[in-house]
């Protein structure tokens, strides 16, 4: 899976600008200008805001669309501040999106850097459309952690003796891929391919290391 | 082990750490903890201000049947440089020395590098998506690490 970054023509151009700066104000905009749409010439038509058919859709019912939310929050993760894509996110009814919307802004989360917020996102997502298959996967992925103890006899760690191992014979495998097993040596290859053609993986507690 | 107040458990399982990776003995100190993916031992650095367990990319093709699906991100920042990679489900395990094991559903974050460049770090246990809803704590005069579930 790759992620999706809109292109020119997949996003809703008018209106981001206007948008950004009533939630930010000209001001404290963090794109230094008026307008988010640099790629184009001033004078282009699609900037126009008050002339253009996207835009007086994106108004008429004061909703916003799928391309309106992923632009904006694709515009927000292009500026580099992670803090804005935050707020951005936390200003958007999210209970009005579509399962594309929530995709959109998981994977835009993601590349922000914003991962709690790809969590939160892929959540709710996942409650509002449990059917749907990348919600449903994202959710998963992104769940939080959790731990469950493992009731099993006491034993002797197999640990210490691989970690001796590799003290007392590290200077002779640099750059070595290694696999121990209770103090033991098992095999030792320059790479992970060559080291797993050397051994059973159905074996159990093979230490794995490379000595730098 | 070691109790809440109330006299329930608040760690169920202690492993020792070392206080460097085996081979960095010169760099400044860390909490490594031996951790089992499958059936195969990892040396991990517990990263209190990181995400994810950040899993050596040789590591995780040696041990590719322990993941789940993927989800492609676009980058990681990881000690100062940004990290293409995967995020996949996995369960690790910690192995109690005393104790009991703890089992844990973590995210993983796997780097997806270029051919020919080598994972620089070793694999870490971070915050969000791994250690976060576990309860541990350090004895550092015994290098003793406890944990235990919630």
């Amino acid at each position: 899976m790759t992620v999706w970054t809109p292109g020119y023509n997949d996003v809703t151009h008018v209106g981001i600008a206007d948008r950004l700066l009533r939630f930010f104000g000209p001001r404290t905009s963090p794109f230094g200008g008026e307008s988010l749409t640099t790629d184009l010439p001033p004078n282009d038509t699609r900037q126009d805001s008050t002339n253009g058919e996207r835009g007086d859709a994106l108004d008429a019912d004061g909703t916003t669309t799928q391309r309106d939310i992923t632009a904006l929050l694709e515009a927000a993760m292009q500026a580099g501040d992670v803090q804005i894509f935050i707020q951005m996110v936390d200003r958007i009814d999210w209970s009005q999106q579509s399962p594309a919307d929530f995709v959109s802004a998981v994977h835009l989360a993601l590349a922000a850097g914003a991962h709690l917020t790809a969590r939160q996102l892929a959540i709710q997502g996942h409650r509002l459309y449990p059917e749907h298959p990348d919600l449903d996967k994202m959710a998963y992925i992104l769940a939080p952690s959790q731990a469950q103890v493992v009731k099993r006899p006491p034993h002797q760690t197999p640990g210490t003796p691989n970690f001796d191992w590799l003290r007392e014979h590290s200077a002779h495998y640099r750059g070595m891929w290694v696999a121990l097993r209770e103090g033991q040596l098992l095999a030792a290859a320059p790479t992970v391919r060559e080291l797993k053609n050397k051994l059973d993986l159905t074996n159990k507690g093979i230490f794995f290391a490379r000595v730098p | 082990m070691l109790y809440l107040a109330d006299g329930h458990f608040f760690a169920t399982g202690m492993i020792h750490y070392l206080d460097h990776t085996t081979f960095s003995p010169a760099l400044s100190p860390r909490l490594v903890v031996r951790i089992w993916l499958g059936n195969h031992a990892l040396e991990t650095i517990v990263d209190t201000g990181g995400l994810y367990f950040v899993c050596h990319p040789e590591l995780a093709e040696l041990c590719e049947p322990e993941f789940g699906p993927e989800l492609r991100v676009a980058a990681l920042n990881i000690r100062g440089h940004k990290v293409e990679g995967t995020l996949r489900r996995t369960k690790i395990t910690l192995e109690a020395e005393k104790g009991q094991d703890l089992a844990v559903n973590v995210t993983a974050f796997i780097p997806q590098l270029d051919t020919g460049i080598q994972w620089p770090f070793p694999s870490f246990l971070g915050l969000q998506g791994c250690l976060e809803f576990l309860r541990f704590a350090v004895d550092p005069g015994q290098n003793a690490f406890y944990f235990g579930a919630m």
